[in-house]
């Protein structure tokens, strides 16, 4: 089924919090990711321009539990009482703008920051996974809170560098194979560095090479492809201004085709749509066509809307025009 | 999330749903308790170590059940190690194993059910530096070989098997195996690479291994300078040139085997794409106070290798700023009328450790050159000089391109409908086209000519964006 219009996405939106989903048992078991589900969530109804159908009490309920999540190191967990991470800590951060409440920044920056080490990279947690996820985290956050003083950007920079690959793309850590979802991370925070000396060229063929048959992008030679890798590399493709390098009709087509007629978008066509490939799929479309679809245009850089974003005096430099 | 089919989803009777929702209520009732534990807001239970395991299974995705179970183990690891280095016990000894074996176990079940979990692997990650420190401290008491090493490493490489043969593309096994291979001496890399490679010729992520195996293995300053004395200027590649024929022969088999796959094309366009040389072409521009070069393809790390002389008076170079495939050199300001700038490549002439900075795999095939350059009414001439020496090198890197190039023509006379070969053979022509710069800029019209040929082909059987792109790509030149 094609479709060409954009299904009313709001109502599915809206009802996620109420709905405990009781045909699966995911929802119980996804408890942990509350925090990154509240910010997917919220973040699309504000891309649909829908942020004021929200009402002021929701947004107040949400605060509270919000703030509730701060654990005593200045992180963030998932949900209230989870131990902090650095991926909860970012996702609680840009929560807080989406719905104007407001954390303890100074010691959110502090767990944020504690959590670079020697060589650039950056750990999760206090238990020392290191990936370019959190490099991103890390850059995104501080930057948004005006910490960047509290980090040593080149070398979360030169880090970064180290996870380039032969094909001109980047993985996760030094010598992963290279992947869609770790080039948003890693073009994201080299762009934080304002340092992007590295071969854009080959980097954006790669993506090139990314677009299938049907439109929509995989993450990697002979996958399949999923809206959300729309996002993780139209929004890098972006920050290189290369966004003629892919078909931006063909992609915006597929976005469209993974639309769910009821609500909500999924990873392909014809699959069970998520709160998570929702938010993607606006997000990736009002970058490609916002005007068209009427929809609020997410930053490449901070996954923000941009009209939010001009009020944090920490991102006014990287915002994209 | 991922790949849940709308066809799947079942119809549930009002019985199921009510059934449904109590499990539900349980697992929040469970983690309600399991949270005021973590807190010490309740007694510890007695067993923790069967309590964290029981929540691990119930809710094998949240991370703070794994703090949780970490702190607990490493307690035991510390209460249990000590006991051991004082009695030398052999109970304490198996108790210890036991524990480190059955929490390998479990970790081994749940990554069954979730063998992309970050959190999984971060704990086995954790438990084998555990084991590690654990079989120093058995080896500390060790004297009269009573005790036999956990050495729990050798088993873990049989783990990373068994689950790339449930799964060939799974980043986080290869990732983890990759780790393995650093912390230990055991991976045979090169076998098993090769091994999976055979398993399915279109295995990306074994190609992805395997090149990181070679430049590894070959392309250390160590290496490099001892195959200069050997090989001399074709030392300078990344690998041996006969390793070099000898891989590229395989994967030439492979894409004449299975011409339909994608991977294998990758693989040979990074191999043939790593002999590419680079040095300069052009100067662009003269002024008083600085010169602008061009190079055959985008370079980095070049800064230590330009000198350069205004009638034989060496001048301080204030700058060098490296933008893509240009190159600004500034110095001080000053009357130019004869400048000499010699191009070096340090790792060829010093032959010493030091001057391989680089990490980038193909930047120590910097060909040296000198330029003469002239300033007169209409503005510059020059001449650009390339040793012999290194001209004879380029010559060889060319017949191998060439042969390459025939080879994926040939594959394009049995495919075709295939748009594979003919975006190969567009790639392995830019590299051409590269180093046919550096010998004679006039057969550089030929090498385009011919790639705008194919991509009017492609247009011809693939007429998509893809098609489009590389033929306005190749019509800018």
């Amino acid at each position: 089924m094609f479709q060409q219009q954009l299904v009313n996405h709001l109502p599915y939106l809206m009802a996620l919090d109420k709905s405990k989903d009781l045909e699966s048992i995911g929802y119980y078991l996804s408890e942990h990711l509350k925090v990154a589900g509240g910010y997917w969530t919220i973040n699309a109804i504000a891309c649909l321009n829908k942020l004021d159908d929200i009402s002021q009490e929701k947004k107040q309920q949400l605060s509270k539990w919000l703030k509730e999540c701060q654990n005593q190191d200045g992180g963030f967990g998932g949900n209230t009482n989870h131990d902090s991470h650095i991926t909860n800590t970012h996702y609680a951060i840009l929560l807080s703008f989406l719905l104007g409440c407001e954390l303890d920044y100074e010691a959110a920056a502090k767990y944020v920051a504690a959590r670079q080490r020697q060589d650039g990279s950056f750990e999760g947690d206090q238990w020392g996974e290191v990936d370019a996820r959190f490099s991103y985290c890390g850059l995104s956050s501080l930057t948004l809170l005006n910490k960047r003083d509290l980090i040593d950007v080149k070398k979360a920079a030169s880090y970064i560098k180290k996870c380039r690959n032969f094909d001109g793309s980047f993985g996760g850590i030094p010598d992963a194979e290279s992947h869609g979802a770790y080039v948003f991370c890693c073009v994201g925070t080299l762009y934080l560095c304002e340092d992007l000396s590295f071969n854009i060229d080959e980097l954006s063929m790669w993506i090139h090479e990314r677009q299938t048959s049907k439109g929509g992008l995989n993450g990697r030679p002979e996958k399949l492809a999923d809206v959300c890798y729309s996002w993780w590399m139209y929004s890098a493709l972006c920050l290189l201004k290369r966004e003629q390098w892919i078909n931006q009709q063909a992609l915006e087509n597929y976005i469209l085709e993974c639309q769910d007629n009821v609500g909500g978008i999924a990873d392909r066509p014809n699959n069970q749509p998520d709160v998570f490939h929702t938010f993607f799929g606006l997000a990736a479309l009002s970058l490609l066509n916002g005007d068209k679809y009427q929809l609020n245009p997410i930053d490449p850089a901070f996954a923000l809307p941009k009209s939010i974003l001009i009020n944090i005096p920490g991102a006014s430099r990287f915002i994209q025009s | 999330m991922h790949g849940q089919s709308k066809l799947k989803a079942e119809i549930l009777s009002e019985e199921e749903i009510k059934l449904r929702a109590e499990k539900g209520q349980q697992i929040l009732d469970s983690l309600d308790y399991f949270f005021k534990v973590r807190k010490n807001q309740v007694n510890q239970p007695e067993d923790q170590l069967a309590f964290s395991e029981l929540m691990a299974k119930l809710c094998p995705e949240i991370a703070t059940i794994y703090n949780y179970r970490r702190e607990v183990l490493q307690t035991k690891f510390d209460h249990l190690g000590g006991l051991l280095s004082e009695s030398k016990s052999i109970d304490i000894y198996k108790q210890l194993v036991k524990l480190i074996q059955s929490e390998f176990m479990l970790i081994a079940i749940l990554l069954k059910q979730h063998p992309k979990s970050y959190t999984l692997w971060t704990h086995r990650q954790w438990m084998v530096l555990r084991s590690q420190e654990i079989d120093q401290l058995i080896s500390s008491i060790n004297q009269e070989n009573q005790f036999k090493l956990i050495e729990a490493i050798k088993q873990e490489y049989e783990l990373c098997s068994k689950m790339l043969d449930r799964d060939e593309r799974n980043f986080h096994v290869w990732n983890y195996r990759n780790w393995l291979s650093s912390i230990s001496a055991f991976g045979k890399e090169d076998e098993f690479t090769k091994k999976k490679i055979e398993q399915n010729f279109s295995n990306f992520s074994a190609y992805h291994f395997r090149s990181k195996y070679f430049m590894k293995n070959y392309n250390q300053s160590e290496n490099i300078i001892e195959r200069i004395k050997t090989e001399q200027i074709l030392g300078l590649l990344p690998l041996p040139f006969e390793r070099l024929k000898q891989e590229t022969e395989l994967i030439q088999q492979a894409i004449y085997i299975q011409p339909k796959e994608h991977g294998v094309y990758l693989y040979h366009r990074w191999l043939v794409g790593v002999v590419q040389p680079f040095g300069v072409t052009k100067i662009e521009k003269v002024q008083n106070n600085s010169i602008q070069l061009q190079f055959n393809r985008p370079i980095t790390n070049v800064e230590n290798s330009f000198e350069i002389f205004n009638q034989e008076n060496v001048l301080k170079i204030i700058n060098i700023k490296v933008e893509g495939i240009r190159v600004i050199i500034s110095f001080e300001e000053q009357q130019i009328t004869n400048l000499k700038i010699k191009i070096h490549n340090q790792i060829y002439e010093n032959q010493s450790k030091e001057t391989i900075i680089s990490e980038d795999e193909s930047s120590k095939f910097m060909v040296p050159s000198e330029i003469d350059l002239t300033i007169n009414n209409d503005g510059f001439t020059y001449t650009n000089t390339i040793q012999q020496e290194f001209k004879n090198a380029i010559n060889e890197i060319h017949k191998y391109l060439d042969e390459n190039i025939d080879f994926i023509k040939q594959v394009i006379e049995e495919e075709r409908e295939n748009r594979f070969p003919y975006i190969q053979v567009l790639y392995l022509l830019q590299f051409k086209l590269r180093t046919q710069k550096l010998i004679d800029e006039s057969k550089t019209n030929a090498i385009i000519k011919e790639a705008l040929q194919h991509c009017e082909q492609l247009k011809k059987i693939q007429n998509d964006h893809q098609a489009q792109f590389l033929y306005e790509f190749w019509s800018q030149f």
